[in-house]
């Protein structure tokens, strides 16, 4: 096996530096030294098999209408984040949501931060995904996001920028927990060898945080996640957090509200149900506020949430803290809920809305990324310096019709791990999402993360929707 | 402690036992047929039609042209995407129940389902079923389903998921042994005291996993009411109707302790009647036409016991 593969000069790779390994890897490079080709293949195919077997597939469905049930790709290499590295994402990731709640709390009830002029209240009126619904709202102990994903790259110096967060419905953190289960069958000298601090403890966590938000003072409060349904891609990670967390998984079918309260339908009958965690977009939470036509919700649902008699996970409204041209205010947010320097940078953003900044944006296209800012998952993204002519040209017209809906950052080349491709090591670029439970006793980030690999050669896009794949995430004591 | 389980999820976890049951009991009456037609016998007038009859929709016409064609019932029965009661389809079904439930049965047994699943939606399979790998794939396929049952009985929790999945097991193996039982009595017009020898029994028998029961319990010939004695009043058969009718009722009452609805009251009333209705039926003095009866009406019953069942438990929509 080649022992190093070419850097890019103009990027930060995790495992290599001009020097050879880095100190954190070297273990993890002498083992994979001391496999051959063959034996590297195995493990590749034991993971892969393992994922097929437990159901973590997503369905492709070809011309005969035959689902074909793929896995996710995993990627045997662990990506290695050292203490001194997680110190400074965990506390920069805290500062955030302590600030992103406070903005959440202060946007559906005063709305000081517009009123002292931090943020246009242009801004918030025009980002879809604030809901004008749930205006004045008191959500438990004062917690809009319970479970928040922090998208996290690093830049040319190994720096932590922060991309994105994702405060609504984050997911892929059961292949965080997966990864690393996958990884203790295929490498488990190598793990216990290096120290790996122990993600394990997540359904823990979060489960005791959706206990302490019962509206009821009861001992075991009934606590549901509810699911849009087995044909929803996450639904592997619905199933295996309801099972981690010992909760109902529940679809929308089986709630009623009657009086205000939810209840399930239970074989011997309604059963009140406390807190759902809800795995389904605000829009179809509830037919008779958002969409008529949607089965997916409960009928009554939010007018249950707004008298208090259920808690909703993560409430209702998020969207607009993650809107993406609200995110870059966040670091505006923090200095003025926290009257804090922000600890971890946000990637240069700029407004479309602003002719200055849209004429700059408009004169560099191939070094920008566009983005439409209520589109994630890598949909609505175009990177500059892969489209063609023609797709900048539409790029450019979509974002003079409506420039609300537009952001653009200059291309950062992500870091990259190297990959076993082919039998080789190969890099590839990767980003890092690690996930963040906010409860009343605080933040707490289990140490380590999903971190997603764009396996075609050159990527950028590291979404699973887009081809990405993922690798074990190993924070080293 | 007192676990609520959604209406949903119980009827998920009832319909993929019942799936679960018909492919097992589909798959043993197959490999019985598939075996037994090497032996070129002489009084073997209905090759798969016992099969074909009860666990497909094919026309009478279709079956009488297809109840030797080895070739034919082999993909039909196991691969065939347009046969809904195919066992691909049936694992189809049932890992979709699975899935709906996933959070009630246990890892183990989902994992078990999901690669049965997988298997039967290689692309190899249906030309491997023209070789000589078939009895290979039968015989592998037999061995699944008996880690399925001994996985749910070693993983499951014996809660009211247990008690909906064994009645829903129940029923279906209920109605296979009635209705392999009718495929055999029907062409002797349900003859109790015809003559007809033990290789004609034993397709019924070894398809109802109880042939070597039969010669363990009963000497010597005649053989047809000894049959009949088996398969529906033998306490100590597995699949027997009154020992599949005994544990529908077993789960019945663990379900109904602390229901106290009236419609709760009439159902098990109704099952009461049914399983009476077998269990006081005299064997010995059974005629022909009781015979029939006894079947026809266990049948007609148990899929309307089954439909109310379902209408006070599972009623969610």
């Amino acid at each position: 096996m080649e022992s190093m593969p070419k850097l890019n000069p103009n990027g930060w790779d995790e495992m290599f530096s001009s020097k050879g390994v880095r100190s954190s890897y070297r273990q993890v490079m002498q083992t994979l030294q001391n496999l051959n080709q063959e034996r590297l293949n195995h493990k590749q195919n034991q993971a892969a098999d393992s994922f097929m077997n437990q159901g973590i597939t997503f369905t492709v469905y070809g011309d005969d209408n035959q689902g074909i049930e793929r896995i996710f790709p995993f990627d045997i290499i662990p990506r290695i984040i050292t203490q001194k590295d997680w110190l400074e994402v965990e506390t920069g990731i805290k500062q955030r949501l302590k600030a992103l709640n406070l903005f959440l709390e202060d946007i559906y009830n005063e709305q000081q931060i517009i009123k002292e002029g931090i943020i246009p209240a242009s801004l918030i009126a025009s980002c879809p995904h604030y809901i004008q619904e749930v205006h004045g709202i008191k959500v438990p102990h004062n917690i809009h996001v319970h479970i928040a994903g922090i998208d996290l790259i690093r830049g040319a110096k190994g720096e932590f920028y922060v991309l994105e967060d994702n405060l609504r419905c984050p997911s892929g953190v059961s292949y965080m927990l997966e990864n690393r289960e996958i990884t203790k069958r295929i490498f488990p000298k190598m793990l216990a060898a290096n120290n790996v601090s122990m993600v394990g403890n997540y359904p823990m966590l979060f489960h005791n945080i959706l206990i302490s938000l019962s509206p009821r003072n009861i001992s075991n409060p009934n606590v549901v996640l509810l699911t849009p349904g087995i044909y929803n891609s996450a639904y592997y990670e619905h199933t295996f957090l309801a099972r981690q967390m010992g909760i109902p998984l529940v679809e929308g079918r089986d709630l009623v509200v009657n009086n205000n309260v939810v209840y399930m339908k239970t074989t011997s009958g309604l059963h009140r149900v406390d807190v759902i965690y809800r795995r389904l977009d605000d829009e179809y939470l509830d037919p008779l506020v958002f969409k008529p036509d949607s089965t997916l919700g409960v009928p009554g649902l939010i007018s249950a949430y707004k008298q208090g008699n259920v808690a909703l996970v993560n409430a209702v409204g998020n969207g607009v803290a993650d809107d993406k041209a609200v995110y870059a205010y966040v670091p505006d947010m923090i200095k003025y809920y926290l009257n804090e320097e922000p600890i971890l940078k946000n990637v240069p953003t700029y407004q479309m809305e602003n002719l200055e900044e849209r004429e700059l944006v408009f004169a560099d296209m191939g070094n920008m990324v566009i983005k439409e800012t209520n589109q994630s998952g890598g949909y609505g993204m175009v990177m500059g310096n892969k489209a063609t002519d023609k797709e900048l040209k539409n790029a450019k017209i979509a974002i003079a019709n409506n420039p609300r809906n537009f952001i653009a950052q200059p291309i950062i080349q992500l870091s990259t791990v190297p990959c076993l491709i082919d039998g080789q090591l190969k890099l590839r670029h990767v980003d890092f999402r690690p996930y963040a439970l906010c409860g009343p006793n605080g933040v707490e980030i289990v140490p380590g993360g999903l971190t997603r690999v764009a396996l075609t050669e050159g990527s950028l896009v590291v979404n699973s929707s887009q081809g990405g794949g993922s690798k074990d995430t190993w924070i080293v004591r | 402690m007192k676990v609520n389980m959604l209406s949903r999820v119980a009827d998920g976890m009832y319909w993929l036992n019942r799936y679960m049951e018909r492919t097992d009991g589909m798959l043993l009456t197959l490999n019985t047929s598939y075996i037994l037609s090497f032996d070129k016998e002489t009084n073997d007038c209905q090759g798969y039609k016992p099969l074909l009859g009860y666990y497909t929709d094919l026309s009478p016409k279709q079956i009488t042209d297809s109840q030797y064609d080895t070739n034919f019932v082999l993909k039909y029965i196991i691969c065939d995407n347009q046969n809904q009661n195919s066992v691909k389809n049936l694992v189809i079904k049932a890992r979709e129940n699975a899935r709906g439930s996933q959070d009630k049965i246990t890892k183990e047994l989902w994992e078990h389902i999901n690669s049965l699943y997988h298997y039967m939606n290689s692309p190899e399979l249906p030309k491997k079923l023209e070789t000589y790998e078939a009895l290979g794939i039968i015989t592998k396929l037999n061995k699944d389903l008996l880690l399925y049952n001994g996985i749910l009985h070693v993983t499951m929790p014996r809660g009211l998921g247990w008690c909906f999945m064994s009645i829903g097991k129940h029923i279906e193996r209920c109605l296979q042994t009635i209705s392999m039982t009718q495929a055999y009595y029907s062409p002797i017009n349900y003859n109790l005291d015809g003559d007809e020898d033990l290789l004609y029994w034993r397709r019924l028998l070894l398809s109802l996993s109880g042939y070597e029961l039969y010669l363990k319990s009963y000497s010597n010939i005649p053989h047809n009411r000894k049959v009949v004695q088996q398969v529906i009043f033998n306490r100590d058969f597995a699949h027997s109707v009154i020992y599949t009718l005994e544990l529908i009722d077993t789960y019945l009452e663990t379900l109904f302790k602390d229901n106290k609805l009236s419609e709760a009251r009439t159902l098990q009333n109704q099952f009461g009647r049914l399983k009476s209705y077998v269990e006081f039926t005299d064997y010995h003095h059974l005629t022909n036409q009781q015979l029939k009866d006894v079947l026809n009406n266990t049948t007609a019953q148990l899929v309307q016991f089954s439909t109310d069942f379902s209408k006070l438990f599972f009623s969610y929509t």
